[in-house]
């Protein structure tokens, strides 16, 4: 199985989930399964300014070339994906949402009925299990968990499962494994 | 009464939360002494200003189009740089307006319950989110949209009168929450009309044929 984490913790100095991700990623190499972990802040990369490039001029490919399209690639190879931030003013980091917007290209224009709510028609024919793994250690991150999982519920593509880093990394990792 | 708006759309030039915040403020100066001052944020640097007009502003409504189910991360960062007023607003009005191009409101609705959470952190008085989906070029056709327009407008010019938010109001202009069951066919022939002369048009505009346009340069 290949596994992909993204790594959201915007600070540097917060590096307790830094080592956990490592951890975590450690700990699925262990059990034979390729494991990527990508730090974001590393990279500068720019807002979607919903141009609709990647819908309407160069289908599939983003006008920024700011390394995402590594990531996209990435993405779509991967068979899960750990979006991984620290709970910040109660939502996921502005550094993930840049990268959870960048997503765009993986759509396509064209609309569809769907549970009877419009949605966008995708474009490839299959995406690996997004997952989140939300870090939460500040007093109001109870209530903001419940919220961040009901925004990710509402959405589309949805996610498969979301996961706090008070939770055990071998007990993450198992659950990985058979998601 | 000052009314501090913040646009947070990324785009850099013309959008579709401006042409609603247009018609908005227009209904809400019909008051006497009413006033808005629109601060227009899209970059790095303009969240970190805004966030100083935010804390000075007697009232404020933050408006922006819904990316990925939520704010786009631009508006992320500007309350991120809001973090060292969480519980020391006392009080301030605020509230959102989010438009999008799905035409139901459901899309919005667990992101309204995440402002309101938000802006009570803050200690801000939350006055309401005005939600409104069918918004996708707005910029292009303001003729075909002239319900939404309007339907903005009132919205103002009834905040402005009485400085608060008419839920009903909200409710009424962001209808329907879903497609009902009875409207599924009417519904999709009409997503096969917008499709059709809206995105395919768009498409061919560019030089795109249909089959272009599901290319898959990242893999399978």
């Amino acid at each position: 199985m290949k596994v992909l984490i993204l790594n959201g913790n915007p600070k540097e100095e917060y590096g307790e989930l830094d080592s956990y991700l490592k951890d975590l990623s450690h700990s699925l190499e262990s059990k034979n399964h390729e494991t990527k972990l990508i730090m974001l802040r590393s990279f500068q990369f720019h807002d979607c300014i919903g141009c609709y490039t990647c819908w309407l001029k160069t289908p599939g490919i983003c006008c920024f070339k700011d390394g995402m399209e590594d990531i996209l690639k990435e993405y779509l190879a991967a068979d899960v994906v750990i979006l991984a931030s620290p709970i910040i003013m109660g939502y996921i980091s502005a550094l993930l949402k840049r990268v959870n917007d960048r997503l765009l290209p993986f759509g396509h224009p064209f609309l569809v009925l769907r549970e009877n709510r419009m949605a966008h028609v995708p474009r490839y024919s299959h995406y690996p299990k997004t997952t989140l793994l939300l870090d939460s250690n500040e007093k109001i991150d109870e209530e903001s968990f419940k919220l961040i999982e009901m925004v990710y519920k509402n959405s589309a593509r949805g996610v498969t499962k979301i996961w706090s880093s008070k939770q055990e990394v071998e007990e993450i990792s198992n659950e990985v494994v058979n998601i | 009464m000052k009314l501090s708006i913040f646009n947070g759309s990324p785009k850099p030039g013309v959008n579709n939360t401006a042409v609603l915040l247009e018609r908005f403020i227009e209904g809400f100066e019909v008051t006497e002494g009413n006033k808005a001052q629109m601060i227009r944020m899209n970059h790095e640097q303009a969240y970190k200003e805004a966030a100083l007009s935010f804390e000075a502003a007697e009232a404020v409504l933050i408006a922006f189009p819904l990316y990925s189910y939520a704010m786009p991360a631009g508006i992320k960062t500007f309350f991120e740089q809001l973090e060292p007023l969480l519980g020391k607003c006392n009080g301030k009005k605020v509230g959102f307006l989010v438009q999008y191009g799905f035409i139901e409101a459901v899309h919005a609705r667990a992101l309204e319950k995440y402002l309101e959470y938000i802006a009570k952190a803050l200690d801000c008085d939350y006055m309401g989110t005005i939600i409104k989906g069918g918004c996708d070029g707005l910029t292009k056709s303001k003729r075909g949209a002239k319900k939404t327009l309007t339907g903005a407008y009132e919205i103002g010019k009834k905040f402005g009168e009485t400085k608060v938010l008419d839920k009903q109001q909200l409710d009424d202009y962001s209808a329907p929450e879903i497609q009902k069951q009875q409207n599924v066919l009417v519904m999709k022939v009409l997503i096969k009309i917008i499709n059709k002369v809206y995105w395919e048009k768009s498409l061919k505009k560019n030089g795109i044929s249909v089959e272009e346009s599901f290319a898959k340069p990242y893999g399978n």
